[in-house]
């Protein structure tokens, strides 16, 4: 039997077999093949660890409701579904923009695009996914650059002759990527790093760059500068207002800006120059910056003018995949206008949909909505500022696998299957389509996400809500989404289905940033809440510089608060290489969560990665 | 026979050998990755030594072995005595609470009799744990050699330019 399943933890998509052995029913087979994600099978610790990991105890398994005491009780499928289409109804026939619906970035395809579609048939276009402060604004500015054609898979960085990792550092999020980079290596590419942070990715790394947190557009812009004074035929490929705009930061002006050497700079622009075949990946370093969506442009420029291919990393297993599929206020699926929306009215079996655009997360968030849908994202320790958001609501739906901080706040939990459990397909950073097969049955009464919506839009009277497997989704989605393969291309197909580019002519685009306030700044790592095994958990302090915690009179051990605009916490130093000046790295927690301010720059950008704050020495009382 | 080198020059500590050491051995891993500094790390297993100083200290002669060379615990002989983890200049076998007997490395015994590698070595994405045998690893550091040398005379052409 053929059982193939894709790991959901990165984008990378990792593909493994499992295959049921006497001593354990799901042994993991590294797969043998070259051209799968992950070449030679090869998976990193939380690959390794797939199922343990998702076996949890934290695992939802029936159906809650919340009492007037704030107690859950268990009730059947039947009541949970009841009760949603009552109150759902209710609002949605008073003002269906009341509701939000929100996913999380490890859901289906197919779950992915039946979510959008009730909440338009609903009648709302208040609907967006977890990477809305991520992978979004990577790919709205791929999509307004039209650079659809200069993305490449995975396996050209084994072949390229320079790799930039700007603002992405695989160790952490994707390390099985590191195979295709070491290939790359062992054929004479060039590596360059750019990252605040000294990891250990400089072993590989041949120029290793470190600029401030938050201020890589102007290094971006800088290294512009130096390419167009080598090569002044670029120019004409650029609008006048972006020649201006790049003319402002010459190299020494973008060290000032920046900490990073003009000489760093032009060497940069040097090797884009030399290179023939190079390739450019970022990642949330980038996009989670209150400059992520011009940064995110003068990147792609960059590469347009260089001739450089893209990658742009996600966080989690789907963030593709749920763009691709419409869960965004800005794009019906396949990123078709709202002008374009015929092929789905017809296909949808309605008149017409609302046409507005929706509002986006963090919108949804800092306004506050009457109910909301959060589906397959533990959303309150996600993003800070959601517990109010949803503290105000009338009525909370949180339909997860696993339980989380969500749950405080839900009316109605329900559980969901995991993709493994339930089949179907994600997308990763290739905008490789894979088909995950079913090894397990869910624990308890939990159910697949998909099943669930086609439940629900059946008992709310909508059109069109009859499906009974995935197969016949990504059917539906195969014929609206431009190149989404039909189930046949990519079941029982390993390295399943690279859906083909949009080509068209690249239009290089330039957005002035914001300038950056605040001379201390907040680093804020593993904000995606990684599952992690237990065996390779690291500790968790703020690290600092030898030179600021001189200058703070620190020692290892110390402490410090940190205070920002929306509080403040006291936390535990450790002296170390990785930071750059005026700069504290910190571990996503609880208490982080609290003090990073929600609020998003004019792009719909959230600093989780150079949020502005003040480093204090603290005293601790001593009675 | 062939061992696990492991060449720290690429180890970047991302715990992928750890993980899955772990999941064929119980939940508890056989390997230690010692972390010197931000950018100083090495994934450390059993080095399965020539004279093993383990298997001489140990008084109940549970350690023996194997036909590929790999240094294993006959379980069933083992009273826990913990001598071996003293003798051993790594520290490496590790006390088992439950089954109250010493396990360390055993080069994944169960996946080398279906003809696999070592799992560590079969997941590591950097390459960095190689298993080969003492030979294989001198070719492979005599053509690294080789290639770096070739790669700086061909830039030192570049920058002498036509000097040919
Ligand atoms: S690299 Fe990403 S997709 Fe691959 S095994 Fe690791 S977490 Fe899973
Ligand atoms: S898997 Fe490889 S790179 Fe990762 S920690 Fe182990 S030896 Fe190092
Ligand atoms: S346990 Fe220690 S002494 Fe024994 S073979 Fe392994 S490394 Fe050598």
């Amino acid at each position: 039997m053929r059982t193939i399943i894709t790991c959901p933890h990165c984008s990378m998509g990792c593909r493994v077999r499992v295959r049921k052995v006497i001593s354990r029913p799901f042994n993991i087979d590294y797969l043998p093949f070259e051209d799968i994600p992950n070449p030679h099978g090869k998976l990193c610790a939380r690959g390794n660890s797939l199922i343990e990991l998702l076996s949890s105890k934290q695992r939802l398994k029936r159906p809650l409701k919340i009492t007037e005491s704030g107690k859950f009780v268990e009730i059947s499928w039947d009541r949970a579904l009841d009760e949603m289409t009552l109150r759902f109804s209710e609002f949605s026939k008073d003002d269906p923009t009341g509701i939000g619906f929100i996913s999380g970035e490890m859901i289906s395809n197919e779950s992915a695009y039946l979510f959008q579609k009730l909440a338009r048939l609903m009648g709302t276009n208040n609907v967006d996914s977890t990477a809305a402060i991520s992978h979004a604004i990577s790919i709205r500015a791929l999509n307004e650059i039209n650079a659809w054609g200069m993305w490449m898979p995975f396996s050209t960085i084994g072949e390229s002759d320079l790799v930039i990792l700007w603002g992405f550092n695989p160790v952490g999020t994707a390390p099985v990527l590191l195979s295709w980079l070491v290939k790359a290596k062992e054929n004479g590419a060039r590596i360059i790093v750019v990252d605040p942070r000294i990891t250990s990715i400089e072993k590989l790394a041949d120029l290793v760059v470190q600029p401030l947190p938050g201020t890589d557009v102007f290094l971006m812009l800088s290294i512009l500068n130096v390419i167009l004074t080598m090569d002044p035929d670029a120019s004409a490929r650029l609008p006048p207002g972006a020649l201006r705009l790049i003319s402002s930061y010459p190299p020494v002006r973008g060290e000032e800006i920046t900490g990073v050497s003009a000489d760093a700079i032009i060497s940069i622009a040097r090797e884009t120059e030399l290179s023939s075949s190079g390739v450019l990946l970022w990642g949330s370093g980038i996009t989670m910056t209150i400059n992520g969506y011009p940064a995110t442009l003068a990147l792609i420029t960059l590469a347009a003018l260089k001739g450089l291919s893209i990658i742009p990393m996600g966080r989690y297993g789907n963030s593709q995949g749920v763009l691709d599929m419409g869960v965004t206020p800005y794009y019906l699926p396949g990123y078709a206008h709202y002008t374009d929306a015929e092929p789905f009215l017809k296909a949808w079996l309605v008149e017409d949909i609302n046409r507005e655009e929706g509002m986006n997360l963090v919108e949804m968030l800092s306004r506050g909505l009457s109910a909301f849908y959060i589906l397959g994202t533990d959303i309150v320790s996600l993003i800070p500022g959601a517990e109010r958001a949803l503290e105000r609501a009338g009525f909370v739906v949180f339909q997860n696998a696993f339980q989380g901080k969500t749950m405080e706040f839900a009316d109605i939990v329900l559980p969901s299957a995991l993709l493994f459990e339930s089949g179907g397909t994600t997308t990763n950073s290739e905008g490789r389509v894979l088909w995950c097969d079913r090894i397990k049955r869910p624990p308890g009464e939990a159910k697949g996400d998909f099943e669930v919506i086609a439940q629900l839009g059946r008992r709310m009277k909508l059109p069109g809500f009859s499906y009974a497997f995935p197969e016949e989704v990504l059917r539906e989605i195969s014929i609206l989404v431009p190149g989404y393969p039909e189930p046949k291309d990519v079941k029982n197909r390993p390295d399943g289905f690279i859906v083909p580019r949009r080509k068209g002519l690249v239009v290089p685009k330039l957005e002035s940033p914001l300038s950056l306030d605040g001379r201390f700044r907040l680093l804020v790592t593993g904000q995606s809440m990684r599952f992690l095994p237990e065996v390779i958990k690291g500790e968790n302090t703020a690290k600092i510089n030898r030179e600021d915690a001189s200058v703070l009179g620190l020692k290892n051990g110390d402490s410090v608060i940190v205070k920002t605009d929306a509080g403040s916490a006291v936390l535990r130093v450790k002296i170390s290489s990785s930071p750059p000046r005026n700069t504290l790295i910190v571990h996503w927690s609880d208490e982080l969560r609290k003090i990073i301010p929600l609020r998003i720059s004019k792009w719909g950008c959230l600093d989780i990665k150079s949020v502005p704050c003040v480093v204090e020495r603290y005293e601790e009382d001593i009675h | 026979m062939r061992k696990i080198f492991i060449d720290f020059r690429k180890c970047v500590g991302c715990g992928s050998c750890v993980a899955a050491c772990a999941r064929e051995h119980n939940g508890k891993p056989n390997i230690t990755l010692i972390e010197a500094s931000e950018i100083m790390m090495m994934s450390l297993n059993c080095r399965h030594c020539e004279n093993s100083p383990c298997m001489l200290v140990c008084s109940a002669r549970a350690l023996y072995r194997d036909e590929d060379g790999a240094v294993r615990v006959r379980h069933q002989d083992c009273v826990g005595c913990m001598l071996c983890e003293i003798a051993c200049p790594f520290g490496m076998p590790r006390f088992d609470e439950r089954r109250k007997v010493m396990v360390k490395c055993d080069l994944c015994a169960h996946r080398r009799k279906e003809g696999k590698l070592p799992a560590c070595v079969s997941t590591c994405p950097t390459g960095a744990l190689v298993f080969a045998t003492e030979e294989e690893i001198t070719r492979i550091k005599v053509t690294q050699n080789i290639a770096k040398r070739e790669e700086l005379l061909k830039k030192v052409e570049k920058i002498m330019g036509g000097l040919r």
